[in-house]
């Protein structure tokens, strides 16, 4: 079967291409949830212009293709004299690409505190931080953890377009072996098989994070 | 001005407030005296909350001057935070912090705010909370009280602030009627322990005991203010005892 005889030949290189796709998803995450959090508390916070600066950047990120922004880094940088490797611009247009819909899902997640409890805050003489701190942030982080659930899982099918621009993650490896063995189906099916060995436990976890934090008060 | 040379606790001058073109308060001009207990009346629509939140700058006003303890109300920032601090409010839906206990409702903004020790916070707390009649809920969610308890803790959540002045806008409207009472116990208690109050509410019988003074609003402007002896019994205006007619026949 040709699934067996590109698995024996070819591991290695699906290996090797997992371990990319995987160092790929977790620093793109990261980013994504440290600039994401960064513009959803501009979003909401009390200074116009950074309000205005971040919605605009939302809105800038949701409306153009993924893959459009990664080739657009890697070709533009350079120009205004910034080089990175292919693997970190990749990983930086993850990381301010899917920040943008980290930054909504917070939002999203804040909007669920009932705003009595804000103005109730703010009456009590707490400052917008002392009132994100202790009434906004512990009462939504309940709320965001399913969609960031979703946004990780996106995420991770997202990698894959790090492959397009050269980074050698799985489907990198893929088509690259395609090339080789010239049988498609079994090489993309195994490719498939990679992104579901590490799509199906990382859904896992989540939900069970998520059932643990609806225990916790 | 009032005659006296006491300075009013608040004071607000020529104050007006628009939500887009719909003005709201015309030319309010109000002093509220150390002390004093104000009763704010008047139909629904006529800007009773709204100038309530214009005191604390929830809400921000269009023109005019807001003076709290002898302070211009500033912009944004510490300043206001400062001066809200000083201010205690009490809304009609409770607005206590879901995720905090009642004593932790009550001790998070001294503890934050302040910046009082945490242990000193807990035992105002608890003061406080038997103050308004329930101790024994000290460790139970919002969740798990019923709204007169809700309430109290609301008002203890404020009174933890030690605020010059304490505003409250409603505070028994969302109530069962069983539980109306105990509130306004609360309320009255503190009235004759000297605690500055403006309050709107329904409950003229609370009025008619409680107030120094009741102001009637209709469309944003004040109409008539008087002693509620006077008020209720005599108004002067049309619209004061078409209001009264239509309230009191409930
Ligand atoms: N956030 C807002 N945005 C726009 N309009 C508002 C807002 N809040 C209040 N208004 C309007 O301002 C007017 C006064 O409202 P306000 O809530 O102060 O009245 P009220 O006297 O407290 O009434 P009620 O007895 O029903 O509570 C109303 O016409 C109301 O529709
Ligand atoms: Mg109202």
């Amino acid at each position: 079967m040709d699934l067996i005889y590109i698995i024996r030949e070819y591991w290695p290189m699906f290996a090797r291409g997992a371990e990319m796709t995987l160092f790929l998803t977790v620093t793109s995450a990261l980013l994504a949830f440290l600039i994401g959090s960064i513009v959803a508390v501009m979003r909401i916070g009390p200074i116009p212009p950074l309000r205005a600066a971040a919605s605009v950047y939302i809105e800038i990120m949701r409306a153009i293709p993924l893959l459009a922004l990664i080739i657009l880094f890697l070709v533009a940088l350079p120009k205004i004299g910034i080089f990175y490797s292919t693997t970190i611009s990749a990983i930086l247009t993850l990381g301010i690409y899917t920040g943008a819909y980290v930054a909504e899902a917070l939002r999203a997640g804040f909007r669920t505190v009932p705003k009595g409890q804000i103005e109730a805050a703010r009456a009590l003489g707490m400052t917008f931080r002392g009132m994100f701190l202790n009434v906004l942030l512990p009462q939504s982080i309940r709320s965001v953890i399913p969609p960031m659930g979703n946004l990780l899982i996106s995420n991770i099918k997202a990698t894959a377009l790090a492959g397009a621009v050269g980074v050698q993650e799985i489907y990198w490896a893929a088509a690259r072996v395609n090339f080789d063995s010239a049988r498609s189906i079994a090489v993309f099916t195994l490719a498939a098989i990679c992104y579901l060995c590490i799509a199906l436990p990382t859904g896992f976890l989540w939900r069970k994070l998520e059932a643990r934090m609806k225990i916790v008060r | 001005m009032s005659a006296t040379s006491v300075q009013p606790l608040v004071s607000l001058r020529h104050v007006d407030k628009l939500f887009g073109d719909n003005q709201v308060l015309y030319d309010i001009n109000l002093d509220i005296a150390p002390g004093e207990v104000v009763v704010l009346v008047g139909p629904s629509g006529s800007g009773k909350s709204t100038l309530c939140r214009c005191i604390n700058r929830l809400e921000t006003i269009n023109a005019g001057e807001v003076h709290v303890n002898g302070e211009l109300l500033p912009l944004e920032g510490k300043d206001l935070s400062r001066i809200r601090a000083d201010v205690g409010m009490v809304f009609q839906s409770f607005n206590l912090f879901g995720h905090m206990t009642a004593l932790e409702n009550i001790t998070v903004a001294p503890i934050k705010v302040r910046g009082t020790d945490k242990k000193e916070a807990i035992e105002l707390g608890m003061k406080l909370l038997t103050r308004v009649g329930i101790p024994e809920k000290a460790h139970q969610y919002p969740a798990q009280l019923s709204g007169g308890q809700q309430q109290r803790v609301a008002i203890a959540r404020a009174l933890a602030m030690n605020p010059k002045v304490m505003l409250f806008d409603e505070p028994t409207s969302a109530l069962d009627p069983e539980m109306i009472n105990e509130v306004l116990d609360v309320m009255t208690s503190l009235a004759q322990d000297g605690m500055t109050m403006l309050i709107v509410t329904h409950e003229m019988g609370f009025a008619r005991r409680a107030a120094n003074r009741v102001i009637f609003m209709d469309e944003g402007r004040i109409v008539e203010q008087a002693p509620p002896s006077e008020f209720f019994s005599n108004p002067k205006t049309d619209r004061a005892k078409d209001f009264l007619s239509k309230i009191l026949q409930h």
